[in-house]
């Protein structure tokens, strides 16, 4: 019994002694006593409630302990904080590591944290910069100053949003009475254009139901085939009397040079069906004996009527371009009437405002070279100038308008008008040529009685 | 005029007459306790007795414990997103307060109702009367040995209960949230000191001297035969308890007084 107890009580205090020093070993081993460390100082204005014990943490890792608090001597002293590093970590703690006083997450204990550094090591023993710590109590005298500041800002905006308000009702108002005024003349607007919509329509269903020369020349294709048969044919005879005239020229150069052409008789035969098939041609053309105006008459007739119906859309077009429905859609493609634009139109005001011009200047004698009998033409060098300035505008021709402005300084105005207008027009000439331009997107302005920014040639691109 | 002077003392007198006598009773232990023979035998006996065979008490009410508190604390803790201080906030509890305080009543109700009926026992049947007539000193020999008992048993089984409240909680934890050992007691041990550890242990020496004196006291002081010895064993635990208690409250507050920092 007494041996039973003896085991028993044995066990049970080395069991709670074991356990107990267990214990401690746990608590040592996070407090890091078991490793190698050094201490460390830094200081701080004020501590924010460290203690003596609390956690050391660098780069966030748990690193060793405060040691010591040293209470500043005077108010423009500092506390002076003495804490350990172990020696695991010796490698991050730098001279520029700044200490800082942390709060374990929002409730927790405060802690030394120490960030990781980036110059020479810092040795045992030296002080560390520090960062003053951050007070809830300071943030929320911001967080008040800064609501403040808000509130003041939006009594501020309160009032320049009323007085807004009220210039927004004024505008309106003015709006409003702006468009009692213009009904009137707008309802008008409106009849007129409904009525010239109306005459376009009835004027396009009649073109299209074959009416009038025009009508007849789109829809018919009897007129065409009697066209071209006759083209055909009169092109046939001019060969054939060409080729009568060759041998008539050599049989004459035959017989002056005292050479009798053995088939001179052919050769007068063969005149003879040519003359023969001339003369067929031309009574096709003359008025049949029942009072028919021929083949003649008929292509007269219908190259008129042709040359009518063209004139007439060249006006209808013309009437589209002014019209107030496509106007716009004539602009945004190009189509400027430079013909009917002046000099002094092309530079108002109204029309730059409606386009951005990107001008390229070249001197005359950049471009052209005198010609023998009097005049200019472009020179090669002048050709290979324009190229090289085409080359920028080509990525943009195809929905762009190029005007070529010509400039000459001497002679009287008329003059001046004149030439200009002649150097544009052969410099446009060779753009179209060169870079198989459509005409209507390349226009020529003589600027020489108007403007003269010297003698020679501008290239405008023009752009929306 | 008679009757004014062999009146019944009052509750108040009571009171203070018995502490006054737990006192001298206390003392006198103290004082025999450096005086030989040291009764080793006796002792060892005793610790068998109020240690090792409270171990299963102790170690299941430990265990019960730790699951409790771990459960109690999730619960307080995830309404602010502190889940990951739970081990913390449980080794803090268990070990500052839970653990010893618990401990003291445990030992209480079992070993100072032993103490209390075994000597009131002895003193009813005039065993200790007995012992005196054979010349030996049956304070020094049934009293002494059990406080002195009481004063080691205590510490070490408060750190068994400490032991067996952190695996418990250990177990509830890692069945809630899949912890590891050795997270769960870094997180456990991160925020507690030396002294955190070793005074609320040490505390429990004085719980054991509490239980052993106050349970010996009314147990070699029994008077009424059987039914004295019942109100011996149950005076003993009701009294210990509440004594430990008073004395629990006094302790932590000399033990802030002197470790500012590291008292919890």
């Amino acid at each position: 019994m007494a041996s039973t107890d003896r085991a028993a009580m044995g066990a049970f205090v080395i069991g709670g002694l074991l356990l107990f020093g267990l214990g401690l070993f746990l608590i040592g081993d996070r407090r890091m006593l078991f490793s190698a460390s050094h201490e460390y100082y830094t200081e701080f204005a004020q501590v924010s409630a460290l203690e003596v014990g609390a956690k050391v943490r660098v780069g966030g890792m748990n690193a060793g302990e405060v040691i010591e608090i040293r209470v500043p001597r005077g108010p423009k002293s500092t506390f002076r904080v003495k804490f350990k590093i172990v020696e695991k970590l010796f490698s991050v703690v730098r001279l520029d590591s700044v200490a800082s006083i942390a709060t374990d997450g929002l409730l927790g204990n405060k802690f030394l944290l120490v960030d990781i550094g980036t110059t020479t090591l810092a040795p045992p023993g030296c002080t560390l910069p520090s960062r003053e710590p951050f007070e809830i109590g300071d943030l929320l005298a911001r967080i008040r100053s800064t609501v403040s500041n808000i509130d003041m800002t939006v009594g501020a905006v309160k009032g320049d949003v009323t007085n807004a308000t009220q210039t927004v009702a004024d505008t309106a108002k003015h709006v409003d009475q702006i468009v009692v005024a213009i009904q009137d003349p707008m309802d008008r607007f409106t009849i007129a254009v409904s009525r010239i919509s109306e005459d376009a329509g009835a004027i396009l269903a009649r073109v299209r139901a074959g009416e009038g020369t025009l009508g007849r020349l789109v829809n018919d294709p009897a007129v065409y085939n009697s066209l071209s048969a006759s083209a055909t044919e009169v092109q046939r005879v001019m060969e054939n009397v060409g080729q009568a005239s060759s041998d008539v020229r050599a049989l004459v150069s035959r017989f002056k040079s005292g050479d009798m052409p053995a088939d001179i008789e052919r050769t007068v035969k063969n005149v003879g069906e040519s003359s023969e098939r001339v003369k067929v041609l031309v009574s096709a053309f003359q008025p049949g004996p029942g009072g028919g105006d021929g083949a003649g008459a008929d292509l007269r007739a219908t190259l008129g009527s042709a040359r009518e119906a063209m004139s007439d859309l060249a006006e209808n077009l013309e009437a589209l371009k002014h019209s107030f429905f496509f106007r716009g859609f004539f602009k945004d493609r190009g189509f400027y009437d430079l013909g009917s634009l002046s000099p002094v139109e092309y530079q108002s005001k109204q029309f730059e405002s409606n386009v951005t011009k990107q001008r390229v200047w070249m001197r005359q004698d950049e471009l052209f070279a005198l010609k023998a009998g009097g005049g200019e033409e472009l020179s090669d060098a002048g050709k290979a100038r324009l190229d090289a300035v085409m080359a920028n505008f080509l990525r943009f021709t195809k929905d762009r308008a190029i005007i070529v402005e010509g400039y000459v300084v001497a002679g009287t105005l008329d003059d001046q008008f004149l030439r200009s207008r002649e150097r544009a027009m052969k410099v446009r000439t060779y753009l179209i040529r060169k870079f198989a331009l459509s005409p209507d997107y390349v226009g020529a302005m003589p600027m020489g009685a108007v403007a003269a920014y010297g003698d020679g040639v501008a290239l405008v691109l023009l752009k929306k | 005029m008679a009757t004014s002077v062999h009146a019944p003392p009052g509750p108040v007198r009571l009171f203070v007459s018995e502490a006054g006598q737990i006192s001298a009773f206390a003392m006198r232990a103290i004082r025999v306790a450096f005086q030989p023979p040291f009764e080793l035998r006796e002792v060892t006996h005793q610790i068998s007795m109020a240690g090792w065979r409270s171990l299963p008490l102790v170690m299941t009410s430990g265990f019960a414990i730790g699951v409790v508190l771990s459960m109690h604390t999730r619960a307080t803790m995830e309404r602010f997103g502190a889940a990951a201080m739970i081990p913390a906030a449980l080794a803090t509890s268990l070990i500052a307060e839970t653990g010893p305080l618990m401990t003291g009543l445990l030992v209480s109700g079992r070993v100072g109702a032993g103490i209390g009926a075994e000597l009131g026992g002895m003193r009813v049947t005039e065993q200790i009367d007995a012992l005196e007539s054979l010349a030996v000193d049956s304070f020094h020999y049934l009293v002494v040995t059990r406080i002195i008992a009481c004063m080691i048993a205590l510490p070490i089984l408060t750190t068994v209960m400490n032991a067996s409240g952190m695996i418990g909680g250990f177990l509830a934890e890692t069945a809630m949230s899949q912890v590891s050992l050795r997270l769960y007691l870094q997180a456990a041990f991160a925020d507690i000191g030396f002294m955190d550890y070793i005074l609320p242990t040490l505390k429990t020496v004085v719980f054991g001297f509490i239980i052993g004196t106050v349970s010996a006291y009314l147990g070699y002081t029994t008077t009424g035969g059987s039914e004295g010895i019942g109100r011996a064993s149950t005076r003993s635990v009701v009294m210990s308890s509440m004594i430990l208690i008073v004395v629990n409250v006094i302790l932590v507050r000399i033990i802030f007084l002197l470790f500012p920092a590291g008292a919890l």
